[in-house]
């Protein structure tokens, strides 16, 4: 009876004197039920007989979590399962990736720039002709210029013109490159009014050592038309300032020309499909690392996976380049999927400095393992595909072929929660000792069943077959034991599904009534699991994490037993004094039972504090008696008995005290026959008081 | 002739002849000041009067003075010693009835027919009944253990309890020399009811505890008592009190009814039941089960379901403690007179009630009135009355019942007080 509400709130006893007259017909239930705690209300002792709780039970509360099947004829068969094994999806696959490590340089520069056009005039021809120490040459060159704005009818054919420097300035866009390869294309087009027979241009770098970049020899350009020439410059040093000088230049005669000294020969310098080794220079977009690699799982064993789902796991990737501009890199797994999408990831590092690392999420991905994707036949392979890339910034960055980009991938903590393929064949020993506490509450006395089962039952979730072998099975109680043994079974697969349709397979134990009857504690057991042990290949296989195979020591006992003075003991912790309605002085209390149950039982309780000190107990020299059973040995009536407990003034306050309490019930079948238990036995049980409380007690 | 008829009119009909407020049959001033003059007739010489007054009553035919103040005044712990005098004294049948009640009001005499006196003011009163019997007074205070494998009658057994303020108007009429009549309309604010009523049964005791059975059929009532009366809203009501007094040469004879009336209460919660109702304790359910609490506290609407009694929440409409009253006061001189009231209630049980008293002018402004009561609440017990005036215009009455308290507080009962405190203008 707990504190707090009272029975009969609406009385509601004020201090108005005439209102506690008014709850007189209701005292009797009032002082049970209330506990209100009110200094100015009135006290007197009563002494009342009343049921305070009554419950009724049969098999079904008593075994529990759906341990107890009724057959047919509403005997019960209990039901004891206790895991032995659990073989999880970690134990056969475990996923370990090597690193994948890409220490690459690059692999190529492309460089390109817009064509470089130089004009050189009809005037600089001649005044470089006629500061020429060749008098013939001299001369001409002073009749051009003495020429200009006329027509002369007739022009002799001149030769070995020569000129220059005439400079080359590119470096806006270069300030010097090493080529690896490339061309570079010579256009001389024609802008005078005579014929160019032949002209020999040098292209030259302006600086020291001045290596020459070209020389090309253009022969017989028209008037008006041009001539190109293409130069193969690979291996050679190009500066971003050069000097174009005429070697040689031989024009061929004519009549009737026009000379105007501002025609010029143009000379267009075009580079292309060039690739340089080194340079400082401005360089396009391009890609500078493409790499598609498959990563296999390590030690995978005779495992052979085909895909698998990730339930944890993360990829990290570590970057470091010498690069001195940001590389933008996309890592990609075309054969990881989540919800439909590749997994892909875009990522800059920047320019050439420390490491930069990047973690990506994993979980929920399904990851194909059949490498390269355009192959698709390969196992434990992840299909990888990096590629990096710089971007056209307007700045001159030196750059060489010797620069690399260093990537670490590595898939971590990786725990799939599903895999599929073939997952080996491996025999797995499972030796070892579980505790039984089913019968840990059983204390003194002795129980016998009439008969029992037991066998090791193995549920196999996972798609593949397998074998169970059970060498030793040994039941302990004390030293008191049995042993059993068992054949090898074989273990059907499971079938796939989430959740699996689980094959179960019982692996049957011999001398099962003789392991039960020792009321273990503990069972030793030695064995062994197999998987795939006929080695058959076949990929299609296939488990879950979250639903391992597990093997079970199951025993199933018909109720049909002999107990004599058998003790069960059990400890509550009391997690809060009890709530006794303090009014509660002395009497005691009456457990009124009608026991449809063919044994009977004694119930007391021993009231503990915390450091384990017995405060008090409530003890009975009486039975609860056993109901009468026909000749069939079936129940034909129940009985009732009523068994007092003396509660002091004490004790009750005692109880209050206890932080835990130990019940011990004894039990006792007819020891001649088995007593066998029906689901239609019931017990009910039924408390009450005959107690002296204190009306407004406190 | 006419005022012979109206008279007759007024007698035949009983209830229609009318009361004051001030209640002349119980105003000690009033028959006292009736004694002084020279005969007894109608006066009209004062043009209003303001009266206060208050009244409280215990009184019973068992629950001992010394139980009922332990009980109430004390609340102080009740011995089984102190039990033993109400024990001693229980009957198959007893009552209890506890009055408070209290009023302000004034009188106003018209100018224009001095034979009319209007009259107005407010009234307060909580009343309690009981009526119940042996057994349930002892399974009360004593317990059921002792009804182990017995019956205990349980009724017929009856507790109310009535709380109301009310704002009344009224007149009075001298119809003839001979004859006043008055009547007084009170509209009434409801403060709290509460009813018990148990038809004849038993509450059976299993001789072990597995169960309590009661086989009487009851109904209950109760609304939440207010702590301001006046404040409360539980309902409304109406009443009427008609007086009429009739003079003779030497004699006046007084017939009344007060507190003829019903009061509408709002949302009473209702319990009724005709059946047999075993209660067996709290089912506890599955006490393997993880996490039962095994028994939460027991209330009353979870016990009522249980029993199968649903309860109801409606309004509900009584009647007021309605009283009957008759007196009659016969002047012997100016020294002496006598009278007799005899009143009845119409409660369960009740007694009709008789009250002799004698009075004794000791000077013409200062009268004792002794008195002997049978019935009502209690059996007989005694009162002492005085009334005195003051300055001609003040007076003041103090009627105390509180010999037995006393004299015998543990095996008698029986106690109130009376007083009216009038100014006269």
């Amino acid at each position: 009876m707990k504190g707090g509400t009272p029975a009969f709130q609406t009385i509601n006893m004020k201090r108005n004197p005439f209102n506690r007259i008014s709850g007189l017909y209701f005292l009797l239930l009032l002082t049970c039920l209330s506990c209100k705690k009110d200094l100015e209300k009135p006290q007197w002792d009563t002494q009342i007989l009343a049921p305070f709780a009554y419950t009724e039970m049969g098999i079904e509360n008593i075994v529990k979590n759906g341990s107890a099947q009724t057959n047919p004829d509403h005997s019960i068969d209990l039901f004891i399962r206790d895991t032995l094994y659990t073989l999880q999806l970690d134990s056969i696959v475990s996923v370990v990736t090597p690193a994948f490590d890409i220490n690459k340089t690059l692999d190529s520069i492309k460089f390109g720039t817009a064509p470089i056009v130089t004009r050189i005039t009809l005037g600089q021809i001649a005044r470089q002709m006629a500061a020429n120490s060749n008098p013939s040459t001299a001369a001409a060159g002073n009749f051009i210029l003495s020429s200009h704005n006329t027509t002369q009818p007739f022009i002799p054919a001149i030769s070995n013109i020569t000129g220059g420097p005439i400079p080359i300035n590119i470096s806006t866009v270069l300030d010097e490159a090493e080529i690896k390869t490339g061309f570079l294309d010579i256009t001389v087009t024609n802008g005078l009014p005579i014929a160019i027979q032949r002209a020999e241009i040098e292209i030259k770098n302006a600086q020291t050592p001045f290596g020459v970049v070209a020389q090309p020899v253009l022969t017989n350009i028209a008037t008006g038309a041009s001539k190109t020439q293409s130069e193969n410059i690979a291996g050679k040093h190009v500066d971003g300032t050069m000097n174009a000088n005429i070697l040689d230049m031989d024009f061929a005669g004519g009549t009737g020309v026009h000379i105007d000294t501002n025609d010029a020969v143009t000379v267009t310098l075009t580079v292309r499909e060039v690739t340089v080794s080194s340079a400082v220079a401005i360089f396009p977009a391009q890609n500078v690392v493409n790499d598609k690699s498959v990563n296999y799982l390590l030690d995978m064993g005779s495992v052979k996976l085909k895909e698998m789902k990730m339930k944890s796991g993360y990829v990290k990737i570590e970057v470091s380049s010498t690069i001195p501009d940001s590389i933008f890199f996309t890592y990609s797994i075309p054969t990881a999927i989540k919800d439909g999408v590749p997994f892909k990831t875009d990522t800059k590092v920047p320019p050439a400095g420390g490491t930069s690392t990047f973690i990506y999420d994993m979980t929920g991905y399904t990851m194909g393992l059949r490498g390269d994707p355009g192959i698709n036949t390969d196992y434990n392979g992840l299909y990888n595909e990096l590629l990096g890339r710089i971007k056209y910034t307007g700045r001159k960055i030196p750059l060489s072929l010797t620069d690399f980009i260093q990537v670490k991938i590595s898939l971590e903590n990786a725990k799939p929660s599903y895999v599929q393929g073939y997952l080996g064949d491996t025999t797995i020993n499972i030796n070892g000792s579980i505790p039984l506490t089913v019968f840990n509450n059983i204390t003194g006395g002795t129980l016998q069943f009439e008969s029992a089962d037991v066998a090791v039952v193995v549920d196999n979730s996972f798609g593949l077959p397998g074998s169970a072998s059970i060498s030793s099975i040994v039941a302990h109680n004390g030293s008191n034991s049995a042993s059993a043994t068992s054949s090898t079974t074989a273990l059907g697969p499971g079938i796939d599904g989430n959740p699996p349709v689980i094959t179960s397979s019982r692996v049957a134990v011999t001398n099962a009534t003789a392991l039960v009857n020792v009321l273990p504690k503990t069972v030793d057991y030695a064995g062994s699991l197999q998987i795939n042990p006929s080695g058959a290949f076949n990929d299609n296989q296939f488990a879950y994490s979250a639903y391992p195979v597990k093997a079970y020591l199951e025993f199933k006992m018909p109720l049909s037993l002999i107990a004599n003075q058998l003790q069960l003991t059990d400890t509550i912790a009391i997690s809060s004094a009890p709530q006794l309605n303090s009014a509660l002085k002395k009497g005691k209390l009456n457990l009124i039972t009608d026991n449809g149950f063919p044994f009977d039982a004694k119930v007391m309780a021993y009231f503990l504090d915390g450091s384990g000190t017995l405060l008090d107990s409530l003890v009975t020299t009486q039975y609860v008696e056993r109901a009468t059973k026909g000749a069939d040995g079936k129940v034909t009536q129940s009985k009732r008995s009523v068994i007092s407990y003396v509660l002091s003034a004490g004790t009750i306050s005692n109880i209050q005290k206890a932080t835990s309490v130990i019940f011990k019930a004894s039990f006792s079948t007819d020891t001649g026959s088995y007593s066998k238990i029906y689901s239609d036995y019931r017990i009910k049980f039924k408390l009450a008081g005959d107690i002296q409380y204190t009306v407004n007690g406190q | 002739m006419k005022k012979f008829i109206q008279f007759s009119i007024v007698c035949f009909f009983g209830i229609s002849t009318t009361t004051w407020a001030q209640n002349y049959s119980d105003d000690l001033y009033w028959s006292t000041s009736k004694l002084n003059e020279d005969s007894l007739r109608i006066g009209f010489k004062d043009k209003g009067s303001v009266q206060l007054k208050g009244l409280y009553n215990y009184n019973s035919n068992s629950v001992t003075n010394d139980f009922f103040g332990k009980l109430v005044y004390k609340s102080t712990y009740i011995s089984e010693d102190d039990k033993q005098g109400s024990l001693n004294r229980l009957k198959a049948h007893n009552r209890l009835g506890v009055d408070l009640s209290a009023s302000l009001h004034g009188t106003y005499r018209s100018k224009k027919d001095s034979t009319v006196l209007f009259d107005a003011g407010v009234a307060y009163r909580d009343f309690t009944y009981a009526y119940f019997s042996k057994d349930i007074f002892k399974l009360a205070f004593e317990g059921n253990a002792q009804y182990a494998g017995q019956n205990a009658a349980v009724g017929p057994s009856t507790l109310k309890e009535w709380s109301y303020a009310s704002l009344f108007v009224g007149v009075q009429k001298v119809l003839c020399k001979e004859l006043i009549v008055g009547a007084r309309l009170s509209f009434i604010k409801a403060g709290f009811y509460r009813e018990t009523t148990m038809g004849k049964g038993n509450l059976y005791t299993d001789p072990n505890g597995a169960y309590v059975e009661l086989s009487a059929p009851f109904h209950w009532y109760s609304q939440q008592r207010p702590d301001n009366p006046f404040a409360a809203n539980n309902g409304w009501g109406a009443g009427v009190d008609l007086y009429a007094q009739r003079f003779f040469k030497k004699s006046i004879l007084s017939i009344e009814v007060r507190d003829l009336g019903a009061v509408n209460w709002r949302n009473m919660n209702t319990y009724t039941g005709d059946k047999t109702y075993r209660y067996e304790g709290q089912n506890i359910g599955d006490i393997l089960a993880p996490g039962n609490s095994y028994i939460s506290s027991v209330a009353l609407d979870s016990v009522a379901k249980e029993l199968g009694i649903e309860k109801v929440v409606q309004n509900k409409t009584t009647m007021l403690p309605t009283r009957l009253q008759v007196s009659y006061l016969y002047k012997a001189n100016t020294k002496w007179a006598v009278k007799g009231d005899l009143n009845y209630m119409f409660l369960k049980g009740y007694l009709p009630y008789a009250k002799i008293s004698a009075y004794y002018a000791i000077t013409p402004s200062l009268f004792v009135v002794p008195a002997i009561t049978v019935g009502g609440y209690g059996s007989v017990n005694t009162q002492l009355g005085l009334s005195a005036t003051v300055a001609k215009t003040w007076s003041l009455q103090a009627n105390v019942f509180a010999l037995e308290y006393f004299i015998a507080p543990t095996s008698y009962s029986g106690h109130g007080l009376e007083l009216y405190l009038t100014k006269r203008f």
